[in-house]
């Protein structure tokens, strides 16, 4: 979690978030809990979000609500959060997954019993596992600068050659390729100081 | 686009994830094949390629990969912290009035919360929330008596104020683990004996003076309850198991 400060450098949307939480807004300063609040998203909304999305589809709206009532069971149980060792990652996972079985069920409007499918146990460990993996990876894609991960989405992730994501881009092949370069590099520092070794 | 020199050698990275277009991936190929630091750079990065294939064979849509929280979400979050935590603050506070009702016959006989306790929601309504037992201790005047057991080893501290009603008794217990049931004897000088209260001790117990498991639990236990005997006609008061151990004594 000591790196996930770090992250918001290089979002604009997260960078507002950190400056205010920060205190330069005097409300801010005042209520803790609210501070409590935007930690929790600071540090987890988007990795969370990340790993949520997978579980429905990729249904952008249903996935954020999740996330956001993810994060505010954790605010009510911050006293129990606190007293656990290590990350709140599992918690959250296992917390998010249970909202979005309930509400899949909820949304069938059909009883209990029906729909009680294998998803209804406990995930299994390495569904945690996996679930963490990816947080991770997406905390690292955050700790890159924009523009670095601006080239590993337009090519790799978009399936798209250097040429033709230059020519989306709007910016020269040889910039994007160097510029890959360099992602890879601090992509690798990255998933290094979260104990991923690539 | 193919001649760049030196440049070459950042191609690597496009080369690793497999996205140069197919004549520059022919040219870099020759140029990989003698240049060793391109070799080595080319080993370092592979890794990669695998992680972002399985991270974005994951994605059910391509929006996945990028997708980040509204700030929107965030906004609606402290919204409903706020809301929450006035809620909360009234929640509290009816729990405060009812409890020291019960204990001290009304709460303002609770000098310590004052009418601005009641209206900020101050640390001191939350401690009182959180254990009126341990708030009580920490505010009674009068410094208590202790008593520690030589057999047991368990410790404990013994506060009290008149009531109208009789006594109330707060008291602060360590170095105590069970499992067990026990409780708290009032015993009055002519012998007569009242129980204050009476509680359970878990495994990893109370106030452990040296733990041997993390899960020992440091924090003494507080508890309190009333008697129907005045203060002065209290000789002492003991801590026993339900099923009849003494654990400690106190005097009065
Ligand atoms: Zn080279």
């Amino acid at each position: 979690m000591r790196k996930d400060a770090a992250v918001t450098n290089d979002h604009p949307s997260r960078s507002r978030d950190s400056e205010s939480a920060a205190g330069s807004g005097p409300r801010h300063r005042a209520a803790p809990d609210e501070e409590l609040m935007r930690a929790l998203y600071r540090e987890h909304a988007g990795p969370l979000l990340a790993y949520v999305l997978r579980l429905v589809a990729g249904d952008r709206h249903r996935a954020e609500d999740v996330v956001q009532e993810t994060l505010l069971r954790a605010w009510k149980n911050v006293d129990q959060l606190n007293r656990a060792t290590g990350s709140i990652r599992p918690w959250l996972v296992t917390v998010a997954r249970r909202i979005v079985i309930d509400s899949h069920r909820s949304r069938l409007a059909r009883p209990k019993e029906v729909d009680a499918t294998p998803l209804e146990v406990m995930p299994a460990e390495d569904e945690i596992d996996k679930a963490l993996w990816l947080m991770t990876i997406t905390d690292a894609l955050d700790d890159l600068t924009d523009a670095h991960r601006e080239v590993l989405v337009a090519t790799y992730l978009k399936g798209r050659t250097v040429n033709e994501a230059a020519t989306a881009l709007g910016i020269p092949a040889g910039t994007v390729r160097s510029r890959i370069f360099y992602a890879l590099r601090s992509l690798k520092l990255a998933l290094e100081e979260r104990g991923v070794t690539a | 686009m193919t001649s760049h020199g030196q440049d070459q050698h950042v191609d690597v990275g496009a080369y690793v994830l497999g996205v140069l277009d197919d004549s520059d991936a022919v040219v870099f190929e020759e140029h990989l094949n003698s240049c060793a630091r391109c070799s080595q750079e080319f080993d370092s990065l592979v890794g990669l390629g695998s992680i972002l294939s399985e991270f974005s064979a994951s994605a059910p849509t391509a929006e996945t990969l990028t997708a980040r929280p509204s700030q929107g979400m965030l906004d609606r979050l402290v919204d409903e912290v706020a809301v929450k935590r006035r809620t909360q603050r009234q929640r509290r506070l009816y729990l405060v009035a009812a409890a020291a009702a019960l204990i001290v016959g009304g709460p303002l006989a609770v000098g310590t919360l004052s009418a601005s306790d009641v209206h900020g929601g101050s640390a001191e309504l939350a401690e009182f929330h959180k254990s009126p037992a341990k708030f009580f201790f920490d505010t009674m005047k009068e410094n208590g008596t202790s008593g520690t057991d030589p057999q047991t080893k368990v410790q404990a501290t013994v506060k009290t104020e008149p009531k109208d009603w009789g006594t109330h008794v707060v008291m602060q217990i360590g170095n105590v683990r069970g499992p067990f049931k026990c409780d708290l004897i009032a015993v009055s000088k002519n012998g007569e004996k009242q129980t204050v209260t009476t509680w359970t001790v878990g495994k990893w117990g109370y106030g452990i003076k040296k733990p041997t498991d993390p899960r020992d639990n440091k924090q003494p236990l507080y508890m309190h309850g009333g008697a129907a005997m005045s203060p002065q006609d209290i000789d002492h008061f003991e801590v026993n198991t339900l099923d009849g151990k003494h654990l400690v004594s106190v005097k009065a």
